[in-house]
């Protein structure tokens, strides 16, 4: 196996990368492989969706299943390797019709084919040793030897930040989000990695491309859940439990949780979210249900301990899922759509009743905790409303700066960095969150300023939509460039999604970021020597320096 | 950063008594209805969660032994008091508390006594005192209690129809209000002085006192009993005033290392110091419930480095040797290498 792609992959001084029996996030050596030949294959079919789109030829189907699959690789996942094997099946088999259609089509207009690339030709052995035979062939970092580490590292950026597109595109498609340009584009960049470039200028580029393509496809996300669930408004949500049967809901799809909701009204269960969900109490279709009772844990690194402690039954949606059986709860856990661990029960289709049956069966809540209220839902309407004010407030000199703190957690130490950065922004200051790296500070008191509060949860990780649109508004107000604001970007990354939305943020232009807590693992110094001296992206250094610096800009 | 689960139980609020504008009592019972077994005067440690901080803070029972279902704390409001506050602003009936078992030197089985009970009491130091002297009337016939309680005013008088009604109700009972703002007849005006002690207590031979109230107001009452003559070892005093306040050591302002190589974490701390104070802002589970070297729940070994300890009242002479000390009461003097 070889995978970089999360920031807990295995470093040291001499080697960065997951290359033994498991990966640090519990994937083995063989899922790893599967999942390499997976994303080859894919890049296989995008290659035959691209050329077949010359003759008009478009198949939604197949446009809906790439990024969906490619999805199943992203981290903390899907770890069954027989349903692994069977996206890689299914992509072949969506090549070969794309092929067939599109080599008709060729006929018909007398062109010759394009020269097919490897991964476009490439074939999947028909048994399993055969596939783990196959797996060098297909590995992200194939070529190695031969190929430069900046090139390599560039591809990596560019496949990685493609992944966390198509994750968002899956996101889009589930809320009825599909659009033709868009998987266009998606198909023509994945077809083209899979033709294993090789010239830095153009995969840097490509880069920008990705970014570009994640900043639509977050429009189509974001405009998908409201349309469906409305705009989310500052609404409270009690992170304490109260008495009763449970489910918990965890991940990124809003859908699943309102079919969760629907299903279990008047049957005295209470659902809570967990994770990236939060943001749905912000939503009013969401919000209206009376046992959406409130928000149990933290972030995703935490659950072997909460889920062990959660006495109901829980769906995981999307990532993150890691390995249930430490805690002791696998049988009480249900995977969705491409999530997938061995030995867990997965729910297809809209019927929730096996899940719903598990949570009657187990204890539930016995006693009600003090409530403990935070505030979410300050989306892109609430911020817009909210917009005036905070202009007003900037005026007046109430509100010095702003601070966008926000990304995926993790578990390693050197993350209280952004704890304690939250805490010590002094007091006329406004943080902006969103992901959930925010579950290391959301509960704390943070106050007000003349009635705007300090801290605004956005929600999601794709909510940064939300934020940027802020930035541009706030840019428009004060007739100024988006680097000009008082703002300043404090991410912290764990898988792709994060790497993806840094690109976005990079491909519109907005410099000076900070990144944390590490730098990735497939990034080499000189890619980050040019990632700073074109964006002034640097890592996070210590708390007060970092502070002193962004400050002296409102100063 | 959760603390030992283990000694933890659920216990669920059922009442709450508004006793003046700022003081409230709280009844308990166990979640799985199990009794509770105490000495009067003891004190029960809860784990509230404030701010996401787990926070642990004991309050003395202020109900009696004798009605073993359900247990009472009271809780004052005080000025950046984190658990009490939110105690006040959020705790419900229906509400669960984590809380430990009942704990205390300081109650009416094991401090040595006599028949005759001189209660001192100030402030929300009413609660061990109410609880020593219901216990006393219940199951000491023999029992004479002058209970003296101290306030600015009658509306700041905590359980006073609780103490009016033992009062009416018992000869045995001899209640003494001390309010700067005398509001009846009987009551004494002015703060607790020799004069006034000497006007309640005119005999103090064969008596025993238990004090509870703040540091000032306790070192007070114990002086004038000494220079009365009563022996220390009928005196006997509580303590829930943070270690920190009472003995704000002097700082050099000098930096030193604080290490829990257990837990991975290396802080900077400043001399003078709790280690308490330290530990918790490093994040560690250190449970720092009366926070005033009484009830032991901070005890953690020192494996490199020395503090200066202003109690060491739950640890044996083994523990102090082999380097347990109470971390509410040590002050920080020196780099450190600490386990919980």
């Amino acid at each position: 196996m070889f995978c970089v792609q999360c920031e807990h992959t295995i470093t040291t001084p001499t080697a960065k990368g997951c290359s033994y029996t498991q990966g640090m996030c519990g994937k083995t050596a063989e899922v790893s492989d599967l999942q390499d030949l997976l994303v080859y294959a894919l890049q296989g079919t995008s290659f035959y969706a691209e050329q077949a789109r010359t003759f008009g030829i478009v198949d939604r189907a197949v446009d809906a299943f790439v990024p969906q699959a490619f999805f199943a690789t992203l981290t903390n996942v899907n770890f069954e390797g027989e349903r692994i094997t069977g996206y890689a099946r299914q992509a072949q088999q969506y090549r070969d019709l794309l092929r067939e259609r599109y080599l008709a089509a060729c006929v018909a207009a007398g062109k010759t084919p394009t020269t097919p690339t490897a991964a476009a030709q490439f074939e999947l052995a028909a048994d399993h040793a055969g596939l783990l035979a196959q797996a060098p062939e297909a590995a992200v970092n194939r070529g190695k030897e031969s190929v430069d580490a900046d090139v390599m590292g560039l591809r990596l950026l560019c496949l990685y930040g493609l992944k966390g597109a198509a994750a968002y595109m899956e996101h889009a498609r589930v809320l009825g989000q599909q659009d033709d340009s868009v998987a266009a584009e998606f198909h023509r960049i994945m077809a083209w990695l899979g033709s294993d470039p090789a010239e830095l200028a153009a995969l840097l580029n490509c880069a920008m491309e990705i970014g570009q393509l994640n900043y639509r496809v977050m429009a189509m996300l974001d405009r998908g859940e409201t349309e469906k669930f409305g705009h989310p408004a500052p609404t409270q949500v009690n992170v304490k439990a109260v008495p009763g049967k449970a489910i918990l809901v965890s991940g990124h799809d809003l859908c699943d949780l309102k079919l969760i909701l629907e299903q279990t009204e008047g049957t005295g269960i209470n659902v809570y979210t967990n994770g990236e969900m939060l943001p749905a109490h912000g939503y009013p279709e969401l919000n209206k249900f009376k046992h959406l009772v409130g928000n149990y844990g933290s972030a995703w690194q935490n659950q072997q301990k909460e889920f062990a402690d959660f006495p109901g039954a829980i769906v995981m949606t999307s990532n993150c899922l890691i390995d249930p059986n430490v805690g002791q709860y696998g049988d009480r856990i249900f995977t969705r759509s491409i999530v997938g661990w061995p030995g867990v029960r997965h729910i297809e289709g809209d019927d929730f009743s096996e899940v719903i049956a598990c949570a009657e069966q187990q204890a539930g809540f016995l006693y009600e905790e003090i409530p403990h209220r935070i505030t979410v839902g300050f989306g892109r309407n609430a911020l817009m409303n909210a917009a005036p004010a905070v202009i007003e407030q900037i005026k007046q000199g109430n509100i010095r700066h702003f601070f966008l703190v926000g990304g995926c957690d993790g578990d390693k130490s050197e993350r209280s960095y952004y704890t304690d950065f939250t805490q010590a922004a002094p007091d006329d200051t406004v943080i902006l969150t969103l992901a959930c790296g925010k579950f290391r500070f959301n509960k704390k008191p943070f106050g007000d300023i003349n009635g705007i509060p300090r801290l605004l949860d956005i929600g999601q990780c794709n909510d940064s939509y939300s934020a940027i649109q802020l930035a541009l508004a706030l840019a428009k107000e004060f007739d100024c460039d988006i680097n000009e604001l008082p703002l300043n970007l404090v991410l912290s990354w764990f898988e792709q999604k994060a790497i993806v939305v840094l690109l976005t943020l990079l491909s519109l232009g907005v410099k000076n970021i900070r990144v944390g807590p590490s730098v990735p693992g497939f990034l080499t110094d000189n890619l980050l020597a040019v990632l700073n001296q074109e964006f002034g992206l640097t890592t996070i250094g210590t708390v007060e320096d970092d502070l002193a610096t962004m400050l002296q800009k409102s100063a | 950063m959760t603390a030992n689960a283990a000694l933890f139980a659920p216990l669920i609020c059922t009442g709450r008594v508004e006793e003046t504008h700022d003081t409230a009592t709280f009844t308990f019972r166990a979640a799985n209805q199990s009794p509770f077994a105490y000495k009067a005067g003891q004190f029960i440690t809860f784990e509230v969660e404030v701010a996401d901080q787990k926070l642990h803070r004991a309050y003395s029972l202020s109900s009696s032994p004798c009605q073993p279902d359900q247990v009472a704390i009271t809780v004052k409001r005080v000025p950046g008091g984190k658990v009490s506050n939110h105690l006040l602003d959020h705790l419900r009936p229906g509400h669960m508390l984590p809380g430990m078992a009942p704990a205390g030197e300081f109650n009416a089985l094991d401090c040595p006594r006599t028949d005759k009970v001189l209660l001192f009491s100030a402030g929300s130091g009413i609660t061990p005192c109410i609880s020593i002297a219901r216990w006393l009337l219940a199951n000491g016939p023999g029992c004479e209690i002058d209970f003296v309680y101290s306030a600015r005013n009658a509306d700041q008088v905590i359980m006073a129809a609780e103490l009016d009604r033992l009062a009416a109700q018992d000869e045995r009972f001899r209640l003494h209000r001390v309010l700067g703002q005398p509001a009846r007849e009987g009551d004494l005006q002015g703060r607790l002085d020799r004069a006034l002690f000497d006007r309640i207590v005119t005999e103090v031979a064969g008596k025993t006192l238990f004090t509870c109230g703040p540091e000032s107001y306790m070192a007070a009452v114990v002086e004038f009993a000494h220079a009365r003559g009563m022996p220390a070892e009928l005196i006997h005093q509580e303590s829930f005033v943070p270690a920190s306040a009472n003995d704000a050591g002097a700082s050099s302002g000098a930096q030193f290392q604080l290490q829990a190589p257990r837990f991975g974490k290396t802080v900077t701390v400043t001399d003078g110091q709790t280690l308490l104070e330290a530990m918790e802002s490093a994040g560690l589970p250190v449970i720092g419930a009366c926070r005033s070297g009484v009830c032991g729940s901070c005890k953690c070994q020192l494996l490199a480095g020395e503090v200066e300890a202003s109690s060491t009242a739950t640890l044996t002479e083994d523990e102090i040797v082999a380097g347990y000390r109470l971390a509410c009461s040590s002050t920080i003097r020196s780099d450190l290498v600490v386990e919980l």
